[in-house]
């Protein structure tokens, strides 16, 4: 069935979606893209491209992998065209939510997000879609496949693979110098 | 040393990323960044649309009015009907527009880049580039706007715009015949003759242009062939696979 934008779902109600899942797509973005420079660009580049594609957008599929297939291919585009310039960073310590853990499991936590960021950055881009779509949005193999643009089975083995890789750079980061 | 990173580990690790991750701010976006996609019908109606979002997109156009205008001083133009898509904006333009032909081409300041290499930064399948009634590509370069340009024996060009590109401006007369493209890409339209592109860097005297978007991005065909020609190029080069 497709979707009718004057029929089915308003305007108003596909801009109010584009807005809840902003700030997942600017996340899937930054990881893509393996920098949060130019993010907002991607994703404003992909909302663009779901709003003159929403009258082809079928209702009965979920939204959110929809736009966010479309926020993956215009990342990985744009790292293409324009290379990589800079690494995954976490937030400035003012601009974090306050932690729900105790201190000290917080330390550990922060410690341990640190090292996996490192280790993230020293994956291509497949690894580290997979691995943020699964890991970090917490999306289902199945909500992955439709993102991704590949079957269940596949998203089971790139991830895998992605986190053996991930395994290792973390290893790799531990051994002393 | 690599058994105590244990799958919980990682994965809960990776999971906390989510509120930490350094990523811009969502108040950055606009969730309605265009004018309503025109139906599809020919040629594009002028101002159509819900009186919202063409609030919106005027500002838009504003603003690519003011650049162009700043750019091209001279120009004694009213703007009589306009609308947009991707990085362009096409306006429609009283008679009474100065005569762009003293303005250069957009090939003029294109650098040159080895054609192999080009090749590779176009998101078009180097098969399909040679795959035309053109043949294979004989010259690239990279335009001052980014991107790359590759050129046809012939002269005719595809530009494979930068990803996120800076908004562009077409100027054309009102008899100019600009017309929405189907089957070609997520959306697509052709402005037959010449006309005035005022980019965000320079102005330049355009031949008849097919402009299109697809999820591997936004692309424009120049040529002197009629715009009929260059529509079935043009999908020649989008097709898939």
């Amino acid at each position: 069935m497709r979707y009718d934008a004057d029929i089915e779902l308003g305007d108003a109600a596909f801009e109010a979606r584009l807005g809840a899942v902003g700030p997942r797509a600017l996340r899937v973005a930054t990881v893509v893209l393996g920098t949060a420079t130019g993010a907002d660009d991607v994703v404003q580049v992909a909302m663009e491209r779901a709003w003159r594609a929403r009258d082809r957008y079928d209702d009965d599929r979920p939204f959110e992998p929809w736009f966010l297939r479309i926020v993956a291919n215009t990342a990985r585009n744009d790292r293409r065209q324009r290379g990589r310039l800079g690494a995954l960073a976490e937030r400035s310590a003012a601009r974090r939510p306050p932690p729900a853990s105790t201190p000290e499991d917080d330390a550990v936590l922060a410690a341990d997000r640190r090292a996996v960021l490192t280790a993230l950055n020293r994956l291509d881009a497949d690894d580290r879609a997979v691995l943020a779509l699964r890991f970090v949005e917490q999306l289902s193999e199945a909500e992955v496949a439709t993102i991704l643009d590949c079957p269940v089975g596949t998203v089971k083995s790139r991830t895998a693979r992605a986190k053996v890789r991930l395994r290792t750079a973390l290893t790799a980061s531990e051994r002393p110098s | 040393m690599s058994l105590m990173w244990s799958d919980e580990r990682v994965e809960n690790a990776l999971a906390a990323l989510a509120s930490t991750l350094d990523v811009p701010p969502p108040s950055r976006l606009v969730t309605s960044p265009t004018s309503p996609t025109p139906p599809a019908v020919r040629p594009v109606r002028w101002r159509g649309g819900r009186a919202r979002r063409a609030l919106a997109v005027a500002a838009a156009v504003l603003i690519a009015t003011t650049a162009a205008v700043a750019l091209w001083p001279e120009a004694r133009r009213a703007v009589a009907g306009w609308f947009g898509f991707g990085s362009v904006v096409v306006e429609r333009v009283s008679d009474d527009v100065d005569d762009p032909r003293p303005l250069g081409r957009f090939v003029d300041d294109v650098t040159p880049l080895a054609l192999p290499d080009a090749l590779t930064g176009v998101p078009v399948a180097v098969e399909r580039l040679g795959a035309t009634t053109l043949g294979p590509p004989v010259a690239a370069g990279e335009p001052p706007e980014g991107g790359v340009v590759v050129r046809w024996a012939d002269g005719t060009t595809l530009w494979a715009l930068p990803a996120g590109a800076d908004r562009n401006t077409k100027l054309i007369a009102p008899g100019d015949d600009a017309r929405q493209v189907e089957d070609l890409g997520d959306f697509a339209l052709s402005l037959e003759g010449h006309h005035v592109l005022a980019t965000p860097v320079r102005q330049v005297i355009a031949n008849t242009v097919v402009w299109w978007l697809d999820d591997s991005g936004e692309y424009r065909l120049e040529s002197d062939r009629p715009a009929a020609e260059l529509v079935e190029l043009a999908r020649t080069l989008a097709a898939e696979g």
